[in-house]
């Protein structure tokens, strides 16, 4: 499914070398729900952005559903993006002057589908995040864990082989963030593969693993024995 | 993405920084509207001098002496006779009148009046198409051989000798005689002439009973066609130049030529005002990429999410670069009717016949396009190779 090997980046910044992934090996596989934790600053952002092909390697491999995307051309690259790869962000990075239905209608537009069909489905995602009745409203007028529901749906709504969220609930309140992490678990629940950055120690417990990241390696990979079940006070409506 | 989607984003993206992008339109409207209203201007003064000298006779020519020059100047160097012989050999000269032109005080019943006269033959007025007579009749072939003291006013100066009484068959003083008014013509005057006097016309032959020598000033040709107008004068210059032993002793012109003359003076003029017009053009072109380069410095986070989503860098470029030709063309459409407007209120308080200079206005909505692509492109390029980490990253 997921397949890393040796990965390294190097970043260049006022002359000097910054070794920030000093070779990652890493497989997760289809179906999975993963955590990755570590302290500020050890990587775990700039290994998402390489799993979500928003930047490249300095070296090593990286197959994504059985294709090398390392030495994708820039075209290729941004295909991957659009098909295989959903991505939520801790600052949600919505369109600001779009509605909730027109964000998640995005990447539909770049996949090239019809206007009919974009919106079923952009409505489809939105009602499983349960916000079928803001599907108008626009970002300014939503609250965080609104926002990052709008998100969810549009990463989900061209149906990617692998969600990436990180720190998904890092600008969100306790409730909210149990609110988002009972829609990851049930998209988990549907067979959706996940990987989750977290610096919380029970928002990681929602998932199957958790891998700890620390100066740009991997310190430890463990399976959780029991995840928490995330139950919302308030009812969420996932389909 | 489809085409009709990038218009929709583009169009999203101008109608949310309104303010900015109607400051952007500005330039291009200043421009659009200078080029259109100098082009229209230009264009319709050459089209209504055309119609002008349409209307006087496209065939007409007048032959005078040539004050430049370096020959003998003789008071026969322009006679009656000329006319008549040229009319006869000549088969490109359909008719040809000699003109003594001066002015004389003419006493009326009422009062005097300075008035301009044209001495000259009776088919001035077949030549002249822009005279018409409205009363009585004009000078005839005899009236002119049998020399009588006979006179035709125009409908300016019989109103300013007899005001409202009919003058056909009064008599008037000149030249301390007596003549008798035969008709009344209307000239539909040249638009740019401004004389304000009348002018009154007498048989040629009269008129030199006055002189020790006889004298003509000019001789007004009629060609037999457009065509033959060059014809017409060549032989007619030839002819004058043989007869009172000359070799470059006369002027010939033909309306024709100063309009043709008139039209130089009036493209150059058109050409200067352009190029004035097309650099505010250029200035408000480059208007448009500053502001485009604002434009994508300010939304470099929204490009970092959808290229993050998956935009192709031609998605990108496709959706800054409508941007930009949306609002030139905007700007070009505003320019375009302001340029117009401008124009026919020009050509209105000027007299002008209205015009409007499809070409221009065709070519204005090209242009608007080529700048919205040109001073475009380079900001949009910028967008679209941007790197969607940093982009995202952006604050
Ligand atoms: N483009 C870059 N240039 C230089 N340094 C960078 C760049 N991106 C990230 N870094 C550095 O890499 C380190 C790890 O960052 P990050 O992956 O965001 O860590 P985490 O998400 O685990 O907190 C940080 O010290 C950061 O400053
Ligand atoms: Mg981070």
């Amino acid at each position: 499914m997921l397949q890393i090997e040796g990965m390294t980046k190097t970043f260049v910044s006022g002359g000097t070398e910054l070794h920030i992934l000093k070779g990652v090996t890493l497989r997760v596989e289809a179906g999975e729900f993963v955590a990755i934790m570590g302290p500020s600053g050890s990587g775990k952002s700039t290994f998402m952005n390489m799993l979500g092909c928003l930047d490249r390697p300095s070296s090593g491999s990286y197959q994504l559903d059985g294709i090398e995307v390392t030495q994708l051309p820039e075209k290729k690259l941004a295909e991957v993006r659009n098909r295989k790869i959903g991505f939520v962000f801790q600052a949600f990075n919505l369109l600001p002057r779009s509605s909730a239905l027109q964000n998640v209608e995005l990447p539909m537009l770049y996949a090239g589908l019809g206007r009919k069909e974009r919106r079923t489905r952009a409505l489809d995602a939105l009602r499983r995040v349960g916000l079928a009745e803001r599907i108008n409203h626009k970002p300014p007028q939503l609250s965080g864990g609104q926002k990052q529901r709008v998100a969810i749906a549009r990463a989900l709504v061209n149906q990617p082989a692998i969600l990436l969220a990180d720190e998904p609930t890092g600008n969100l309140d306790s409730r909210s963030s149990v609110e988002i992490m009972a829609i990851f678990q049930e998209l988990h629940a549907q067979g959706v593969t996940i990987i989750l950055v977290t610096h919380e120690t029970d928002i990681a417990q929602h998932a199957q693993r958790i891998i700890t990241f620390k100066d740009g390696n991997i310190l430890s990979d463990e399976r959780v024995q029991e995840p928490l079940i995330a139950s919302p006070s308030e009812e969420v409506f996932v389909t | 993405m489809n085409l009709l989607e990038s218009f929709r984003i583009a169009i999203e993206g101008i109608w949310a920084n309104k303010m900015r992008s109607g400051l952007t339109m500005l330039g291009i409207v200043i421009g659009i509207t200078s080029v259109i209203a100098v082009n229209t201007l230009g264009q319709g003064g050459q089209q209504a001098l055309v119609n002008e000298v349409e209307k006087f006779g496209a065939t007409s020519f007048n032959v005078m002496v040539d004050w430049n020059s370096k020959e003998e100047f003789k008071n026969q160097d322009l006679t009656v006779e000329d006319t008549e012989i040229l009319t006869k050999a000549s088969p490109y000269i359909e008719k040809m009148v000699p003109v003594n032109y001066g002015s004389a005080d003419i006493q009326g019943p009422k009062k005097s009046e300075r008035t301009n006269i044209m001495a000259t033959g009776a088919d001035y007025l077949a030549i002249q198409s822009n005279i018409k007579l409205v009363k009585g009749r004009f000078i005839s072939k005899d009236d002119d051989l049998e020399k009588r003291a006979v006179i035709v006013l125009d409908d300016q100066a019989a109103a300013a000798l007899f005001k409202k009484q009919n003058p056909i068959g009064q008599r008037v003083r000149m030249y301390n005689t007596s003549v008798v008014v035969i008709g009344v013509v209307k000239e539909d005057k040249f638009r740019f002439d401004m004389s304000q006097s009348g002018t009154a016309y007498i048989p040629i032959r009269f008129d030199q009973t006055f002189q020790d020598e006889p004298y003509v000033s000019s001789l007004l040709g009629k060609a037999s066609s457009k065509e033959t107008v060059e014809l017409a004068m060549q032989q007619t210059k030839n002819y004058l130049n043989r007869k009172h032993n000359h070799t470059d002793h006369y002027m010939v012109r033909s309306l024709q030529q100063e309009l043709s003359q008139l039209n130089q003076m009036t493209d150059m003029l058109t050409l200067v005002f352009s190029v004035i017009a097309g650099i505010s053009l250029f200035v408000g072109g480059i208007g448009v990429m500053n502001i485009m380069l604002v434009s994508v410095t300010e939304r470099t986070r929204e490009i970092g999410i959808r290229k993050a989503l998956g935009a192709q860098r031609k998605d990108i470029l496709i959706q800054f670069l409508i941007e930009s030709v949306i609002v030139c063309l905007i700007g070009g459409t505003v320019g375009v009717i302001l340029g117009v407007g401008a124009a026919a209120i020009i050509t209105y308080f000027a007299g002008l016949p209205p015009f409007l200079a499809w070409d221009s206005v065709v070519l204005a909505f090209g242009f608007s396009s080529v700048i919205g692509i040109f001073f475009g492109l380079y900001p949009a390029n910028k967008a679209a190779k941007l790197d969607p980490i940093e982009a995202l990253r952006y604050e």
